[in-house]
């Protein structure tokens, strides 16, 4: 909306159009074939999207250069329309409560990707000093790389995508020591549900100084961090990671934040052997896992409702002052179509 | 053809609305390695309100 205000948003229109339709995550019907599905929402003249390259075309449902769910019906490519498990079906229903896990699968596919990149680099990054250590063969010490860069895990930011990261971290690496860093109080419904499903520790986000938070993120930790993700868009984010020195050496910073400007000191930054990098994206092959996990999880728990007729009578209200008021749910979804929902 | 939905716009005001809208079947493309294809209409269900949209 802030882009829609500002006269930016050509760049995001279908070609020859003037508007966009939005929304990217969310459970379709295909009455052609009298099914129901998850949209790949990212497509386009790239041989793989999560390494496109200057010269390729990208194109995203309701966020980029095409149109998204938001509307009573709309066109997609018939290869982007992805099955979903017979489970999330009942007489030809489609169950609420496997909707609303399935609208995750967007974030939740970004996250296997994030998942993938920090194991392809943290075992490049360390497998040497790993065959110092052990005296282990190379193929031996970059499987023990892998798993030691997620020895010591600090998640900044608790949205869905971080809540999401540590969920996928502690599924494949339980031995992961994990601290969640965020703003909300640690009886907050989000605080308590992301502890309960991943069994990490938590430390709120509200010392007087940056020093005294890193201080308790690494007292928490019990000791410097392997693995530093970014997922909180602030930029205190590197400040506690470089600055604050809470990344340890030979660590990983993953940034996953959309907007701050990440900075360091170069001078410790080399000495450390530290490893930064960023990617935003996923294959239809995680999109496929993240709707076969999604289906057997609780995130239908953090999602809620809001009726089409309050949303559609007055969008911009309801944004503002529902969907992203203080206090508002971790997500809400809207039931555009009740014909084949099955409550 | 036409249908209703939820669309953003370049509007100081009015920077999201709904109302009726054209919507065309637009050939596209999955991947680089594969040919563009016109689309299957679909009706979505239960879309969502995403956290970093056009951000």
């Amino acid at each position: 909306m802030k882009m829609g205000r500002e006269n930016k948003l050509d760049k995001k229109f279908p070609y020859g159009k003037k508007r966009l339709i939005n929304g990217h995550e969310g459970v379709v019907y295909v009455p052609s074939e009298n099914r129901f599905a998850v949209v790949l929402i990212r497509g386009g003249n790239s041989c793989d999207p999560t390494r496109f390259t200057e010269e390729e075309t990208y194109f995203e449902y309701g966020c980029d250069g095409a149109d998204g769910l938001f509307s009573d019906c709309n066109y997609y490519n018939p290869d982007m329309l992805l099955p979903i498990p017979e489970s999330c079906v009942h007489n030809g229903k489609l169950k609420l409560d496997a909707a609303k896990k399935l609208v995750f699968s967007d974030p939740y596919a970004c996250m296997l990707f994030q998942l993938e990149r920090i194991e392809d680099l943290g075992e490049a990054h360390n497998f040497r000093v790993e065959m110092a250590k052990t005296g282990l063969s190379e193929k031996e010490a970059r499987a023990l790389a892998v798993n030691h860069i997620f020895d010591r895990t600090v998640i900044f930011g608790l949205g869905t995508t971080g809540m999401f990261i540590g969920d996928l971290i502690k599924r494949k690496y339980p031995h992961s020591k994990l601290v969640f860093v965020a703003r909300s109080e640690e009886e907050s419904p989000k605080v308590k549900f992301a502890l309960d499903i991943t069994g990490a520790d938590y430390v709120r986000s509200n010392y007087d100084s940056d020093e005294l938070l890193a201080q308790a993120i690494e007292n928490k930790l019990g000791g410097k961090a392997t693995l530093f993700i970014g997922t909180s868009g602030n930029n205190i984010e590197h400040r506690i990671a470089f600055e604050q020195g809470v990344l340890g050496c030979n660590g990983l910073y993953d940034s996953f934040s959309l907007g701050p400007v990440v900075s360091y000191d170069t001078m410790p930054f080399g000495f450390k052997n530290q490893l930064i990098f960023g990617s935003i994206n996923f294959r239809q092959s995680h999109m496929e896992k993240a709707i076969e996990l999604l289906s057997e999880s609780r995130y239908d728990e953090i999602v809620s409702l809001i009726d089409r007729d309050r949303f559609t009578s007055d969008p911009i209200d309801a944004y503002e002052n529902i969907i992203y008021s203080k206090g508002a749910p971790i997500k809400t979804a809207v039931i555009w179509n009740k014909k084949y929902i099955e409550y | 053809m036409k249908t209703f939905g939820t669309y953003f716009q370049n509007d100081k005001l009015s920077p999201l609305c709904y109302g009726e809208v054209e919507i065309e079947n637009t050939a596209r493309r999955r991947l680089r390695t594969e040919p563009e294809k016109t689309a299957f209409s679909a009706k979505p269900y239960l879309p969502v309100f995403a956290e970093q949209t056009l951000s």
